[in-house]
């Protein structure tokens, strides 16, 4: 009995002890895996799912050049675009230099004989002009619309964009080596259908008006517009073009008028600002998931076409 | 069977949405009108003296800036160094800086059977269209003079510039005849005198010695027209820049004044002062006859002519107040906005004392002065009395002149009581005012059409 005594003490209080401790925890079902930290990767919806996005994050947040990493083999064709060849019929500032080359030498200092100011027809001594009319490598590219080419046009027989592209590359070579990529992209590259948009799946209305919006803002600015031409009504310009996935303009067709009328020098003008505004503004910041709705786009540029 | 219906077009539906939506469209109907950024690197020299191909730079530059219209992207600010004008330039240095269009030039010398000259070469390119632009159908342009007329060759320069980018006539390589005013109110020296339209070269035309008044140039030649008070006379002269050679214009018994020149420069419109009472005339250069165009008791003065020489703009105070009105050259009645016929239509109702008719060059405005609430503007109307615009404000504002390709208007301006006259500019939009620099007080600015 004097020994059952203690032996029945501490078998209570060890009870007790142990009812006091799990008490807590009676009733859950927690596991230790809820308590495990979990790193927590911030990304874009849209990227993931064919849900879009409230912003269009992914361009600020993904920085172009090392989205044109993994186009590493696409250089080969921009390395074989210094082959000096003749220009392209098709490439309009080629053909002005061409053309401008045969132009007769002679004719100025004749003029020049001329007290007064003379102005001589501008000949096309130079010869190296022709050796940057490159630009028709390129233009084949152009038509490849997937080409995720970040200046397809822009490289052009220009050979120090060559140099550029290629400094460029290396030194994203050596970034993309010294240090990790961002959380973001890591994800990214483990979502291939990320940027493969699966058309039907919901109403996408919205994105569009949002694009367009988006691409109203971004043109807006870099357009001088007409007004201080005559008769500016009549100055409308409609241009379809396409964009890369970078939002780079890979290529602009004038759709309205379809070239510059000759003589006409304020429609002239109209072509050339409409044709420098969406260039200049480029590369344009749109969501990247909605790219199938954007790589192609009609901007008309005019008094005309009143913005809805 | 209607559900089968209903459920095949629903279907169709389905597979159509999403290709409409595909279409991306964005309309814009306004831009936003700002300086066009451009970049004129210093021109490389060749032969010539590297001052002077400098100095052509510069005043191409100050052109181009002059017209509100460019803003020059500054040179310390290029990436790309080695320029030729034999060459194309790297596009994608030009663009990081945001220059919309890039000049390069290059100076050198040419001797023609021994004598020197100087020539200037530029190269207009579209930085983001990566091409040559066409100055004048060409690739680029070539100018040569003389090495003391190397300002003209800038100017020239600048015009083919301005011209290309704007869509607009040039209007640098020009002359401005004015009034070079000295000395006390009370014993005012009024010189004529000429300059470069940017100011440089003065160079006074007449002695001082008698008073000049409303210098105009004509828009075919090298003439000026203007009043002088010779042998204190009021009279109209024809004065010859090239040979100095001064006449009275006609054999007029009375006063004469207010001159301007037909648009062809054949004739000279003027006023005529018989016993009290202006009216207009009209005189051929070549057969010496004279035309009254307006017969009436008020005073009718200031004309000016319409570009196509079928109508004349004036100033007359026969409905009470100073107003323009509008007549056919030849005196025929005419439809005016009113919706009346008559020989003359009055086109200004506002309130204020209108004057100083000058019609555009362009034809579809008239440039005029304005006195309202003790204030003188500048201002502009269509033709047909619509649009009014005032453009400027000033204590003394008078005197507007057309830049020969209607784009801009040179006026004097008195900013307050005993300050000088000074000769401004502003732009037919009423942006980018500013003055003329002269080394005098200067009134009465006139524009020479383009030089040749």
């Amino acid at each position: 009995m004097i020994r059952g005594l203690p032996a029945s003490l501490l078998l209570h209080a060890a009870v007790i002890g142990a009812g006091y401790l799990a008490w807590p925890y009676v009733g859950t079902t927690a596991t230790e895996d809820e308590f495990v930290i979990v790193p927590v990767d911030l990304v874009d919806v849209g990227e993931m799912t064919n849900v879009a996005p409230v912003l269009e994050e992914p361009e600020e947040e993904v920085e172009p050049e090392e989205e044109t990493e993994p186009v590493l083999p696409e250089e080969e064709p921009e390395e074989d675009v210094p082959v000096e060849e003749e220009p392209d019929p098709r490439d309009l500032p080629e053909d002005d230099v061409s053309t401008a080359a045969p132009a007769p030498e002679p004719e100025p200092q004749e003029e020049d004989v001329m007290p007064d100011l003379d102005e001589a027809p501008e000949e096309e001594e130079q010869p190296e002009p022709e050796p940057e009319k490159e630009p028709k490598p390129e233009k084949p590219d152009l038509p490849e619309p997937p080409n995720p080419t970040p200046e397809p046009k822009s490289s052009a027989l220009d050979s120090f964009l060559s140099d550029a592209e290629s400094t460029f590359e290396s030194e994203r070579q050596t970034k993309k080596a010294t240090q990790p990529p961002p959380r973001q992209e890591r994800l990214l590259d483990e979502t291939p259908p990320a940027r493969e948009t699966r058309k039907g799946a919901g109403d996408r209305s919205s994105n569009t008006v949002r694009i367009e919006q988006l691409l109203y803002n971004q043109v807006y600015p870099c357009w001088d517009g007409v007004d201080d031409q005559p008769k500016p009504d009549r100055l409308n310009v409609s241009l379809r073009v396409k964009f890369d996935a970078e939002g780079n303009v890979s290529d602009v067709e004038l759709v309205q008028p379809k070239r510059a009328p000759i003589g006409d020098r304020s429609m002239g003008l109209a072509i050339e600002r409409a044709l420098r505004a969406v260039r200049k503004c480029g590369p344009y910041r749109l969501p990247r998931d909605d790219y199938e709705l954007w790589k192609s786009a009609t901007i008309n540029l005019g008094p005309a076409f009143k913005a809805e | 069977m209607l559900k089968t219906l209903s459920a095949m077009l629903i279907a169709a539906l389905a597979v159509f949405i999403p290709v409409a939506q595909a279409e991306v469209t964005v309309n814009i109907s306004e831009g936003v009108l700002k300086p066009t950024p451009i970049a004129i690197p210093t021109f490389e020299v060749a032969g010539a003296d590297p001052q002077m191909a400098a100095e052509i730079t510069e005043v191409v530059r100050n052109d181009l800036v002059s017209t509100g219209l460019f803003r020059i992207v500054p040179e310390e600010a290029h990436i790309q160094k080695d320029l030729s004008i034999d060459t194309q330039p790297r596009f994608a240095d030009w663009k990081i800086i945001q220059s919309d269009a890039l000049v390069v030039g290059n100076v050198d010398t040419v001797t023609v059977e021994g004598v020197e000259f100087i020539r200037a070469s530029v190269r207009l390119w579209d930085v983001y269209g990566e091409e040559v632009m066409r100055l004048e159908g060409q690739a680029g342009r070539r100018f040569t003079a003389k090495p003391e007329d190397w300002r003209r060759i800038a100017h020239k320069i600048a015009d083919t510039i301005y011209s290309r980018l704007t869509g607009e006539d040039p209007y640098f390589d020009t002359r401005i005849v004015y009034i070079a005013e000295t000395g006390p109110k009370d014993a005012r020296v009024k010189r004529l005198a000429i300059m470069d339209s940017d100011g440089a070269n003065v160079k006074y035309l007449t002695s001082g010695t008698f008073t000049v008044l409303t210098p105009r140039f004509s828009p075919s030649n090298q003439q000026i027209t203007y009043m002088s008070y010779e042998n204190n006379e009021p009279r109209v002269y024809l004065f010859d820049i090239q040979n100095g050679r001064q006449e009275v214009l006609g054999d007029f018994r009375n006063m004469t004044f207010a001159p301007r020149f037909s648009r062809d420069g054949g004739s000279v419109l003027l006023t005529q002062a018989i016993s009290g009472n202006s009216d207009i005339y009209i005189r051929d250069l070549v057969t010496q006859d004279t035309r009254r165009l307006t017969d009436h008791p008020a005073i009718d003065t200031s004309p000016s002519m319409s570009p196509d020489g079928e109508q004349i703009v004036f100033n007359s105070d026969r409905g009470g107040s100073p107003q323009l009105y509008i007549m056919n050259t030849d005196g025929s009645p005419l439809t005016c906005p009113s919706g009346g016929r008559d020989t003359a239509c009055r086109i200004t109702f506002g309130s204020g004392r209108y004057s100083t008719p000058v019609w555009s060059p362009r034809g579809d405005l008239i440039a005029f002065t304005k006195q309202s609430r003790g204030k003188f503007h500048i201002g502009v109307i269509g033709v047909d009395g619509e649009g009014e615009r005032v453009l400027t404000e000033s204590y003394l504002d008078e005197g507007p002149e057309w830049s020969p390709n209607g784009r801009v208007i040179t006026f004097f301006r008195e900013e307050y009581p005993g300050a000088g006259p000074k000769l401004w500019s502003v732009d037919l939009t009423g942006r980018n005012l500013r003055q003329i620099p002269t080394p005098t007080d200067a009134s009465d600015p006139a524009w020479s059409p383009l030089l040749n």
